[in-house]
């Protein structure tokens, strides 16, 4: 009786210990996803700035950041469901009209884009990636 | 350009006609959320009316820049429940270590 008695309490123990570590991995804070949302927002706007300029003189560079955001979403995706709203806000940022890379895709559209709308468009764009920030930040320091 | 003024009343009448026919039970609801909608934007609005007017920005760029506000909701959305996550699990970590304390202090208190 006794026997079974402390098995069960290793077992308890043991099982605590792996939820906690199930949990853990989707939602602790992740400086390298920190620093990919900083990366993004600090190409995308130095990219926007060059927005009166001809696309074509950029495209390699728009290409490489839409390359940096597919990574990005893989990786956010290998934490698993839990981290789902980050992933989705990715995926947004990478696909959706009037988020990131939308705007370079006007940009390719049209040749260049007007100043008046760089200067509107960069707090939008700054706002729409705060967003994924304000989540990262907010994850468990371990 | 039109008086802005005269474009937002415009804009409050088809909304009104949209509400009407899109969601007709929820109507007086809908018309208030439109309504703070409306106004928590229409600085912005007015500004870019008056750069497309002017000629400043083209249709394509005004469009994205009333899209961007779609997008935004949608991030704000996305960020309340990645939040709303991060704070269940941030009481699920407290529950663990409760439940690993009264653990340890069973076992101990048994030896």
């Amino acid at each position: 009786m006794k026997h079974i008695s402390a098995l069960l309490r290793v077992s308890v123990f043991t099982l605590i210990i792996l939820c906690g570590a199930c949990i853990s991995a989707a939602l602790n804070y992740d400086e390298q996803s920190v620093r990919n949302v900083e990366l993004v927002r600090q190409d995308a706007l130095r990219l926007l700035n060059q927005g009166t300029k001809p696309y074509s003189g950029f495209e390699a560079e728009v290409t490489a950041l839409k390359k940096k955001i597919d990574e990005i979403i893989i990786y956010e995706s290998g934490k698993g469901k839990a981290n789902a709203p980050v992933v989705n806000m990715w995926k947004a940022v990478r696909s959706s009209t009037g988020n990131l890379v939308n705007i370079f895709e006007l940009w390719e559209r049209q040749g260049t884009l007007s100043q008046a709308f760089i200067e509107e468009s960069r707090p939008r764009v700054a706002n729409l990636l705060n967003s994924i920030l304000t989540v990262e930040e907010h994850k468990t320091k371990r | 350009m039109e008086k802005f003024e005269n474009i937002m009343k415009e804009i409050r009448q088809a909304v009104e006609v949209l509400a009407g026919t899109t969601v007709r039970k929820y109507k007086s609801e809908a018309l208030a959320d439109a309504k703070k909608l409306l106004s928590s934007i229409q600085d912005d609005l007015k500004r870019w009316t008056k750069l497309l007017a002017s000629g400043d920005i083209t249709t394509a760029e005004y469009e994205w820049l009333i899209a961007s506000y779609k997008e935004e909701a949608k991030m704000k959305s996305l960020e309340k429940a990645g939040l709303a996550i991060s704070r269940i699990r941030q009481f699920a970590n407290s529950v663990l270590d409760t439940a690993v304390d009264v653990v340890f202090q069973k076992v101990l208190e048994k030896k």
